[in-house]
This record gives C-alpha cells, structure tokens and sequence, in this order.
C-alpha cells in the first residue's frame, strides 16, 4: 500500500465524518471499535484517468449513529440508513481524485449499499490488495475505508 | 429567506437543511424535491430566494435543472447553490457560466453561510 495515499484516504474520511456527521473519529480505533463486526458496505466505481472503487464498511451500532447525526433525529428506517453511508461513501471518493491524478474526467458510479445479510458485502471487483485503507473508530463502532485502483488496460 | 432543496438523497436534504439551520441564516419556507424536473414543478407553485442544488440525480439531473431555469425569465436570476462532490472541471465551469456557485462536500456550516451569503447578495445587509 501506499503511505501517502493512506494519509490522503485518512484525512478524507474523517474530514468528511467531522462536517457532514458531526463526529470526531478515533485514528486508529481502540480494542472495543476494532472487535465490530461489518454490517454494511457501500462501494462507489470510478473511471477516468485511474479506475478503481472506494468502499466504507459500517461495523454494527454506526449506521444508526451516523443517520441520526445527518439528520438530526432520533431513529430512522434501514434504508435511510443505508442511502446515509452511501453518502459518507461518495464525499469521501470524490476527495480522493485529485490525488490519484490531478487531471478532470473521472466518472463517479452512484453509491452501492449492501448489507452482510445479502452476502455481497465484501465483493471488490476481484481486486486482492487495496491501494489504501484506514480504519476509524466512531463513537463504539468503526468504519473501514478501503480504496482499489484496478491496473491500467494494455 | 425561502429555501428549495433538490437532492435525491433524503439523508443529504436533511443534512443540508441543518447544516444551514446551525450556520445562522435567516430561514423561512424551506421545501425539497427529489429530482430536477420535481425542483422545477415545485418552483412553479413555491417562488423561492435560494435554490440548493445536487447534480447526479435520477430523472433530471442538477445541471439541466438549472439550464431550464435560467432559460425561463421567470427563475433566470434566482440564486442557486450546487452543493456536490462533484468535481469534474468540465461541469463545475458549464454550470459557473450559468450563475451558479459551489460548494463541494464537505463543509462546514461557516462555509455553507458564507456561500449562501455571496449568491444571494445577503452579506453586506449581514455586516452592517
């Protein structure tokens, strides 16, 4: 993995967790956060000057934090829940294109939300090694951000 | 001040519409719609001082909303914002030539304001 990119996902991530879900994320997450179990995945494709695609895994107890914070009530149904960590998942990927290349034209997929219990959840394009990930620790829970670049066609 | 937010994410109105509650502008009628062509019926019957607008949207999406817009003398000089991740160049500059103003996910609501302030020509009445 690259380190620089790793900083750059990290600081993305939680910039976009601090502004848009008012919640000051623990980098890296203590022993309680990283023992989470994922939940949920969204994943947004991109193509352009590099292709790939960003994932955010939500471990149990984020997405009703997450939502409630967005929107500022109490409780809201799962599919509110899961188009919020669609959200979380695209402003962090748009961030994320100048650094990988610093030209226009990177087409962005709209989110992807699947939960553990489609048995989706951890399909990555046949992608093995992410470019970059970063694990943040919210609240009792945790968020894996992991981004894949797929390798340029001959 | 009335409001018309046009996003398909219910998540992302909500947040958009506290975000601009926390910033301090004077709210009145806030109103929202899912797509374009919904932003575009709803300004028909609601007339509004600020539109806050998404661009990839189902139906229609933020950039021909605001080209219908702009092409009616009715909304041609209603301020709008594009509240996006979007950063393809090639948009951000079609949709500036056409009066609109950015503000890119994410933000804080000090930036929320301050763009709102500038599009609707709000901020010398503020600061003075």
């Amino acid at each position: 993995m690259n380190a620089t990119l790793d900083t750059t996902l990290r600081d993305a991530a939680v910039a976009t967790f601090e502004q848009m879900v008012f919640l000051l994320p623990d980098t890296p997450p203590d022993a309680v956060q990283r023992s989470r179990m994922v939940q949920a995945v969204a994943t947004i494709e991109f193509s352009g000057p590099a292709a790939g695609l960003l994932q955010v895994h939500a471990c149990e107890g984020l997405l009703p934090r997450l939502t409630a914070n967005m929107m500022g009530q109490d409780t809201a149904p799962e599919s509110l829940q899961l188009d919020a960590l669609g959200e979380i998942a695209n402003i962090i990927c748009g961030q994320i294109f100048p650094h990988l290349e610093p030209l226009a034209g990177f087409r962005q997929q709209p989110p992807r939300v699947d939960t553990v219990a489609t048995g989706r959840g951890g399909a990555h394009g046949g992608q093995d090694r992410p470019a970059a990930s970063v694990q943040l620790g919210v609240e009792g829970s945790r968020a894996d951000v992991v981004l894949y670049l797929f390798a340029a066609a001959a | 001040m009335n409001v018309l937010l046009v996003d398909d994410s219910a998540v992302m109105r909500a947040m958009v519409l506290r975000t601009l509650q926390m910033s301090g502008l004077p709210l009145g009628d806030v109103h929202q719609a899912g797509n374009g062509r919904e932003g575009l019926e709803l300004l028909q019957r609601q007339p509004v001082d600020l539109v806050l607008l998404d661009i990839s949207m189902p139906v229609m999406r933020g950039d021909e909303m605001l080209e219908a817009m702009r092409s009616d003398p009715a909304f041609a000089l209603v301020p709008v914002v594009v509240v996006s991740s979007e950063r393809s160049e090639e948009r951000v500059d079609r949709m500036e030539a056409l009066r609109a103003v950015f503000v890119h996910k994410p933000f804080t609501p000090e930036q929320l304001r301050a763009v709102v302030l500038n599009a609707t020509g709000l901020f010398d009445e503020c600061h003075t």
